[in-house]
């Protein structure tokens, strides 16, 4: 049986494992971005995880504050990502990121 | 005492000037101060530029002891932010900022993007950030940073359509081996308890273990998107040759370097004495880079995406440098980054204000227009012989430097790739300035032009540079070796 912060940690690899699959699956611009953001939730996770494992009893406060940082930066991530998207949808009127082929070679 | 300059004020001085950008880019939309941004994107790394030189030199010249590298945190070691300064570092922070200072000198003479003084500033602070950073977090923030700053600057390129494909393509790949650089640090932090890397290189000296490995694996997976180790490399070709010139000096100059810098920082440390294996994994990549950027250049007909895949070869050369991992080899190391900065910038530029002029990338259409910018010529012409290695130039120093690191360490193997790749790419950039100085058939009458004043001024400042390495090396090689030193010690501080 698994205890709080192992079974955490497993799914926190799951995560990545969607994160990277969702990445090298989809066409869509928007759900590649969501694939990103499922990778920084993963991370998030791993590091709640660890900590638990490595102080069991006390919260690090060092984890704290990374979540917190990882969640902000995630943020400028997705809107960036957003914003790209919507520049290329005004230049191209497509989303799908098969449609990008000028650049080959 | 660390003298009268404290190296974390250039921070500052880069974070202020981008806090301000955004107000600047308003004031300079007005009619009164449409040139203020441009200023700005000028004054700041050419006042940081001055301040990292004297806080390298003034100990060095002076001879005063400091006790590098220099520790820097804000709260209790462990339990804070910390900043990391080695000599190396502040080496890498001056080249960078020099670059940076060079290309945006060389934008005042092109039309300006809204956004751009922003990004540009943004990456000058990640690129500093990134070389400073002394635990895994305040790496994480200004690794996105310097990023996300180089997506935007790809983004603002000339055709757009092609520009926007190109930081998209950079931006899914550079954010998501940032994201996973992130998880390996986060194993890291499982077996150590701590992002600080000096304590980091303490609690892990000696651990093995498959978590180790697992980590070491996934870290240079991360690291290597950035610093485009193959076969992570793809980005690369599209946002060298699609961002516009002065951004794609800086970023094939010293950007990527930087992430190349950062992952030998973290080897030489975290795994220097505990997970093994790195340097082969990293010696086969190197010769990967190297055969495939050297034979890919060898085909292209685009100037840009020549000099991006001749990048690329370079970074295998740096590769192979850290794998040897001796004192000697790191300092080659160091000082190829700064001669390849220096050379492959000027190059960019050269090779962007021909391409202005002819409208197009293509060598053939290059050397028709030669006569309307002679002087980016001449300087282009330069910069590919230095990359070729030739005596008088820094690209010669820097050969001679890997030739005999390599041959003095147990990897004759390396040494002779290096030595095919050497010539190959010798070959390579000799053809690129026959394409380029090549006569027209017919005696059609050529147009003259001028080199506009701040193109010609960056183009001396950064080949000034390129031939004062390649005739009084000395200073450089010193510093390089310095900061080799610094580097080493760092796996073996007490936390």
């Amino acid at each position: 049986m698994l205890s709080g912060p192992e079974a955490v940690l497993i799914c926190s690899l799951g995560l990545l494992v969607l994160g990277l699959y969702g990445l090298a699956s989809k066409r869509n611009l928007i759900r590649l971005v969501i694939s990103l953001e499922v990778l920084v939730n993963a991370t998030c996770l791993a590091f709640a995880a660890l900590s638990a494992m490595s102080n069991p009893g006390h919260s690090d406060p060092v984890v704290g504050v990374l979540i917190i940082i990882v969640l902000a930066v995630g943020g400028c991530i997705a809107a960036f990502g957003l914003a790209l998207a919507l520049a290329i949808y005004k230049r191209t009127g497509t989303v799908d990121a098969w449609a990008l082929r000028k650049l080959r070679g | 005492m660390r003298g009268l300059l404290d190296p974390i004020l250039v921070l500052y001085v880069l974070l202020a000037s981008l806090l301000i950008s955004p107000v600047v880019e308003c004031l300079g939309r007005s009619k009164a101060l449409p040139s203020l941004p441009r200023a700005l994107s000028l004054a700041s790394p050419l006042t940081t530029l001055l301040m990292a030189s004297y806080c390298l030199l003034m100990p060095y010249l002076s001879g005063q002891a400091l006790g590098w590298p220099i520790v820097i945190a804000f709260g209790p070691l462990g339990l804070s932010t910390t900043f990391l300064v080695d000599r190396a570092s502040l080496l890498l922070a001056v080249v960078a900022l020099l670059v940076a200072s060079a290309a945006s000198l060389y934008a005042l003479s092109q039309p300006y993007e809204p956004g751009f003084s922003t990004a540009f500033l943004g990456l000058c602070l990640g690129m500093v950030g990134v070389l400073f950073s002394g635990d895994l977090l305040v790496l994480y923030v200004f690794w996105e940073v310097m990023c996300l700053s180089a997506y935007a600057l790809v983004a603002l390129g000339g055709d757009r359509k092609a520009a926007l494909e190109a930081a998209w393509k950079y931006f899914i790949m550079g954010s998501s081996g940032a994201l996973v650089m992130l998880f390996g640090a986060s194993l890291l932090y499982g077996m150590a308890g701590t992002l600080n890397l000096l304590q980091l290189a303490e609690r892990l000296s000696g651990a093995s273990g498959p978590w180790l490995q697992i980590a070491l694996l996934i870290f240079v997976a991360g690291a290597g998107v950035e610093a485009a180790l193959v076969p992570l490399h793809t980005w690369l070709p599209d946002a060298y040759s699609e961002a516009p010139t002065p951004v794609s000096a800086t970023l094939a100059g010293i950007t990527t370097e930087i992430g190349f810098f950062w992952l030998l920082k973290a080897l030489l440390t975290i795994f220097h004495q505990s997970a093994s294996g790195w340097h082969v994994l990293l010696a086969l990549v190197g010769v990967a880079n190297m055969f495939l950027g050297n034979f890919c250049a060898l085909v292209q007909s685009d100037v840009k995406r020549f000099l991006a895949y001749s990048s690329l070869a370079v970074i295998g050369y740096m590769a192979a440098a850290l794998a040897v991992g001796t004192a000697g080899s790191i300092s080659a190391l160091i000082f190829l980054i700064i001669s390849h900065a220096f050379s492959k910038s000027l190059a960019f530029l050269g090779a962007g204000s021909l391409a202005s002029v002819a409208r197009s990338r293509l060598f053939s259409h290059l050397s028709r227009s030669r006569a309307l910018r002679k002087a980016a010529t001449t300087f282009l012409t330069l910069a590919l012989t230095c990359r070729a290695g030739l005596p008088g130039t820094s690209g010669f120093v820097e050969k001679i430097l890997l030739f005999s690191a390599f041959f003095s360490s147990a990897w004759w193997w390396l040494a002779l790739a290096f030595l095919v790749n050497v010539v190959v790419a010798a070959a390579v950039y000799f053809r690129a300035v026959k394409e380029l100085l090549r006569q027209e058939a017919e005696g059609q009458p050529a147009r003259r032009g001028r080199t506009p004043l701040p193109e010609l001024a960056s183009f001396f400042t950064l080949s000034s540079f390129i031939i004062a390495l390649g005739i009084w090396p000395w200073l450089a090689l010193d510093l390089a070796s310095l900061g080799a030193q610094d580097l080493l010690s760092l796996g073996h501080q007490e936390g």
